[in-house]
C-alpha cells in the first residue's frame, strides 16, 4: 500500500535503540500496517517533546514522515502507558517478552490487527490484573497461532488418532504426538494431560480469558518448558528476554524477597 | 564514502575519526586538513593523549569509575560523605552530577543498564561489587540514579528488590518536568510524578 508523504496511526512501542548522539531508532507495532521502525530525532535529548511519548510499551498516536531509509516521527502523543505495570520488576520483565515476540514473529510491514489487539489486551492485562496468571503461555499460544505456527494438540500429528492421555510433545513435528507414534521422533518430550488441555484451552480462548485459568505450578512449569522449546525452534533462535524473567525468578525464589516490590508508585495510589 | 584524492595517510586518519560518535565525513575531512596545517608538536600532543587516555586510567575498585588513581580521588576525599552512594549507570552521569556541586556523597557507576531485549543482565554490570561494597558496612543511604527511561526504571527496581534485605534506605532520584519545558508536551506519566512530588511553595 502506498504511503502518503506524512501519516497518522497509532503504535505500541516493542523497543528503542540508541541511533547515533542523541535519537532514538524505535520498533512499533501499528493496528493497520504491521511493524514499523521510524527514527525519533533528538528523543535522547532532555528537553525533547517526544521522549516521554515513545517508550517501549507505550501505546502512542503518532505522526510520522517518510524518510528515505528510515520514517522520522514528526509528532507523538502518549494514549497509554501501563504506570503500573512500569512499577513491578516482573511486570516490566513480562513486558520486554512478549515486545520481543511480537517483533521476532513478525515482519515489517506485514500487517496484523489481531496481534495489535492481542498486544494491547496482553500489556493492559499486565497493568490491571491483581496476578499475572498464565499471561505468558496464553500470549504465547495466541502469538504462535496468529502467526501461523499453532501447535496441533488435539490430534496425533502422525496416525491422526485423537489424543486422549498422556501423550508427547515434538517441536519439530510441530504439536502432540501419541505413545506409539512418539518413539519415532527423537525430540519428543513428555506432555501430561493436564499440560495438554491447558494448553488446548489457552490456543482456543482469548487472552484475558486464558490468563486467568488457575493451574498447578507443576502444570505451569512444563508447559512453560515445552512452549520455550517449541518457539526456539520455529524462530531459529532463543528468545532473549525469557534469560532475565528466568533471573528474575531464580533469585525471587533465593532471596524470598518482600512480595510486594513496588517502591515508586507510579499511578494514582 | 567518496575519498578519491585524497592520500593515503590522509584517508587513513579521516577514516579513524569518522569512527567517532557525532563525526561524519565532512567533519572528519576538515578535522584531518586542520591538523595537517597545524604543527606537528600539535599532532603530538593529541595523538599522545588518545594514548595516555587508555594507558593511564583503571577502574576504581570502590566506585567502579575510570580514574586515573585507586582509589579515586572522589573515594579517597575526606570532604565526601561516605554514607552516602549514588548508583548511576556511566561515568559520565558522575560528571553532569558532580556540576551540580550539591552532591557530597560518593558514586557507584554499573557501566550499563540492564536491557533483557539486547541480553545484557545483572552479571555483565557491577551489581555485584555494589553488593559487596554495601555489605562491608556504612552506608546510610543508596541514591538509585538511573535514567527514567524503561530499561534504567527496570535496573532500579531490580537493585531495589536486591538490596531491600541489605537494611540500607533506598532513594530513587525525583521525576518531574526539566527546567525549559512546556506542559504541552509533557508526557502523563511525567506530568502524574510532577504533581505527586509538588512541594510547598
Amino acid at each position: 500500500m502506498p504511503r502518503p508523504r506524512t501519516y497518522k496511526t497509532e503504535a505500541i512501542v516493542l523497543k528503542a535503540a540508541r541511533l547515533g548522539e542523541a535519537d532514538r531508532l524505535l520498533t512499533m507495532f501499528t493496528p493497520s500496517l504491521g511493524k514499523v521502525r521510524a527514527v525519533a530525532r533528538g528523543a535522547l535529548r532532555p528537553k525533547s517533546k517526544l521522549a516521554g511519548h515513545l517508550e517501549p510499551f507505550t501505546r502512542a498516536s503518532l505522526m510520522l514522515a517518510q524518510g528515505r531509509t528510515l520514517d522520522v516521527v514528526a509528532g507523538a502523543q502518549a494514549l497509554e502507558a501501563f504506570p503500573t505495570l512500569r512499577a513491578d520488576l516482573e511486570r516490566t520483565g513480562l513486558a520486554f517478552y512478549l515486545a520481543e515476540l511480537v517483533d521476532r514473529f513478525t515482519a515489517e510491514g506485514q500487517e496484523s490487527y489481531p496481534i495489535y489487539a492481542l498486544l494491547l489486551e496482553a500489556l493492559g492485562w499486565l497493568d490491571k490484573a491483581q496476578k499475572v496468571g498464565l499471561a505468558r503461555p496464553a500470549f504465547e499460544l495466541q502469538v504462535l497461532r496468529l502467526s501461523g505456527h499453532g501447535p496441533q494438540l488435539s490430534h496425533c500429528l502422525k496416525c491422526r488418532a485423537e489424543i486422549k492421555g498422556a501423550a508427547a510433545f515434538s517441536s519439530a513435528s510441530g504439536g502432540a504426538l501419541c505413545p506409539i507414534c512418539e518413539r519415532d521422533a527423537p525430540d519428543a518430550r513428555p506432555l501430561s494431560i493436564a499440560a495438554r488441555r491447558a494448553m488446548v484451552y489457552l490456543q482456543g480462548s482469548a487472552f484475558s480469558r486464558g490468563a486467568r485459568v488457575k493451574v498447578p505450578t507443576a502444570v505451569e512449569r512444563e508447559m512453560e518448558g515445552l512452549l520455550q522449546g517449541y518457539i526456539a525452534y520455529v524462530l531459529e533462535q532463543s528468545v532473549k528476554s525469557a534469560i532475565f524473567l528466568e533471573r528474575l525468578r531464580r533469585e525471587d525464589v533465593s532471596a524470598a524477597a518482600a512480595p510486594n516490590s513496588r517502591p515508586y508508585p507510579e499511578g494514582p495510589a | 564514502m567518496e575519498k578519491g584524492g585524497a592520500a593515503p595517510p590522509i584517508a587513513r586518519l579521516m577514516a579513524e575519526l569518522t569512527r567517532l560518535p557525532g563525526i561524519g565525513p565532512k567533519t572528519a575531512a576538515r578535522l584531518t586538513y586542520h591538523l595537517l596545517r597545524r604543527p606537528k608538536e600539535e599532532a603530538q600532543a593529541l595523538a599522545e593523549a588518545i594514548v595516555a587516555l587508555k594507558e593511564q586510567t583503571v577502574l576504581c575498585s570502590r566506585c567502579q569509575n575510570l580514574s586515573q588513581a585507586d582509589p579515586c580521588p572522589l573515594c579517597s576525599s575526606p570532604e565526601r560523605d561516605g554514607g552516602l552512594i549514588c548508583v548511576v549507570e556511566e561515568p559520565l552521569d558522575i560528571l553532569a552530577l558532580e556540576r551540580t556541586g550539591r552532591y557530597k556523597g560518593l558514586y557507584h557507576v554499573l557501566h550499563g543498564v540492564l536491557s533483557p531485549l539486547n541480553g545484557v543482565g545483572p552479571d555483565d554490570l557491577k551489581v555485584q561489587e555494589l553488593v559487596e561494597r554495601l555489605k562491608g558496612g556504612g552506608v546510610r543511604e543508596v541514591i538509585l540514579a538511573t535514567n527514567p527511561n524503561v530499561e534504567g526504571e527496570t535496573t532500579a527496581l531490580y537493585l531495589h528488590r536486591l538490596l531491600l534485605p541489605l537494611g540500607v534506605r533506598l532513594t530513587r532520584l525525583a521525576r518531574g518536568l526539566p527546567m525549559g519545558a512546556d506542559l504541552e508536551y509533557a508526557d502523563d506519566v511525567t506530568l502524574t510524578q510532577a504533581l505527586e512530588g509538588r512541594r510547598e511553595f
